[in-house]
């Protein structure tokens, strides 16, 4: 693995919102239900019945636990999160461009974009875990990975009986 | 009653109209019972010399069961002048409105565009910011307009919201019931406004978490996911996602198990 990049079985968080914290707080929701409908036509037929066991037993608050255990230290990350967030802003900003140049329709706009979700999403697993109000969405192959280790983490903080300690 | 002390020297002795919506007559020395409400009547007894007690309220719609007994020397809307009970009441949400409705106790101020401004002043902000409070907190912000009395403008607004903290609600009421200074019940109210908007942001204004497995997905995949999503956000009338925080992990950090 070259210095300054993340190995193959790491995990990006990212933690996203809406620009406007009040339309957030409106439309999150409706952000979630469109997702939700996505993931559920996406996990069609694949045998999902596992990650519904385990999408049940996860909730935020576990994943926050170990995002603070599986931090990768160092400042090696810096390249590839910068990497991340630079296109991601160079796109929004290439939307924008186009958006001034050419109004779109919102329905049609709707469907676009969850057909290009879904096309990005497609060979992967996609998983939601947590409450309502607090969800988490795992993209990936290894989420069962994630969630082993996740798991570890978690077994790790119980409190251990002098029988298990020996 | 539970976890609600009697603080005393904080009883006013305000007195308050009596009334009875059973058992209406009620007369000197007559032998009532009494609603759940009133069983906060602890007795009734005679004040020391020289010192009043505070007094007892009863307001009309009272319909849970009877649980005791009590005497209630004089009635009518004549204040009783002896009787203790144990503070602060322990009112619902449904009867702090009918309470802040139907009583006087709170001296008015003059009008609800008064009390937008005293508010907006505690909040140091301006008007049409303490506005946008109140109504990202769902409450009718034309409504304000249609009240005179800032009591029946809290009732309002704390009978739109269907879980207050049961402490702050036992503040209101107190506040309510025992005429605090204006001043009181404008911080209260301002309390009761942060309140309700804090649970709000916590509950609906979470971000959304997102998990990429590094192995399957490149920066530039991570990031058309992304821009996918915000298109997506925008497309449901949302202006575009940004990115709160980036931490990579690595889960094979977790030590081996012993």
């Amino acid at each position: 693995m070259p210095e300054g990049q993340a190995s193959d079985n790491a995990y990006l968080r990212i933690d996203v919102m809406g620009k406007s914290p009040k339309s957030w707080a409106e439309l999150r929701a409706k952000l979630l239900s469109s997702l939700y409908k996505l993931i559920d036509d996406i996990s069609e037929g694949q045998g999902c019945s596992w990650f519904e066991a385990r999408a049940a037993e996860f909730s935020r608050a576990i994943l926050d636990y170990a995002k603070a255990k599986l931090a990768r230290p160092g400042i090696e990350n810096e390249k590839t999160l910068a990497e991340v967030g630079d296109l991601y802003a160079e796109r929004e900003r290439k939307l924008a461009e186009t958006r001034r140049i050419h109004a779109q329709a919102d329905a049609q706009e709707l469907e676009t974009e969850l057909k290009r979700l879904t096309i990005a999403l497609k060979m992967t697993k996609v998983m939601l875990v947590g409450d309502p109000g607090d969800e988490a969405m795992l993209f990936g192959r290894q989420i069962d990975g994630l969630l082993a280790a996740v798991d570890q983490v978690r077994g790790e903080s119980k409190p251990q009986t002098p029988g298990q300690l020996e | 009653m539970a976890g609600l002390k009697r603080r005393p020297g904080r009883f006013r002795t305000k007195p308050v109209r009596v009334q009875f919506r059973r058992g209406a007559v009620v007369k000197e020395g007559t032998l009532v019972d009494v609603s759940r409400r009133s069983a906060l009547v602890k007795g009734f007894s005679r004040p020391a010399p020289g010192r009043r007690a505070p007094v007892l309220t009863f307001f009309p719609g009272e319909s849970e069961p009877i649980t005791r007994a009590c005497r209630v020397v004089r009635s009518d809307k004549t204040p009783v002048p002896w009787c203790a009970f144990e503070f602060p009441v322990p009112l619902t949400l449904e009867e702090l409105g009918a309470l802040v409705l139907k009583s006087d106790l709170y001296p008015s101020i003059s009008t609800d565009q008064e009390l937008a401004e005293e508010i907006a002043h505690l909040f140091r902000g301006d008007l049409a910011s303490f506005r946008e409070v109140v109504e990202a907190a769902g409450f009718p912000v034309e409504s304000l307009s249609n009240v005179s009395d800032p009591r029946a403008i809290i009732s309002s607004f704390v009978h739109t919201i269907p879980s207050l903290r049961p402490s702050l609600q036992g503040d209101v009421a107190r506040a309510l019931l025992y005429a605090h200074p204006k001043s009181d019940l404008l911080r209260l109210w301002c309390h009761v406004l942060f309140e309700i908007t804090n649970a709000e942001a916590s509950t609906k204004s979470t971000p959304l978490s997102l998990y990429f497995d590094m192995s399957e997905f490149s920066a530039a995949g991570i990031a058309d996911v992304l821009h996918h999503l915000s298109e997506l956000y925008r497309s449901i009338g949302g202006d575009g996602l940004i990115i709160n925080e980036m931490t990579l992990l690595e889960p094979s950090l977790v030590p081996e198990g012993v």
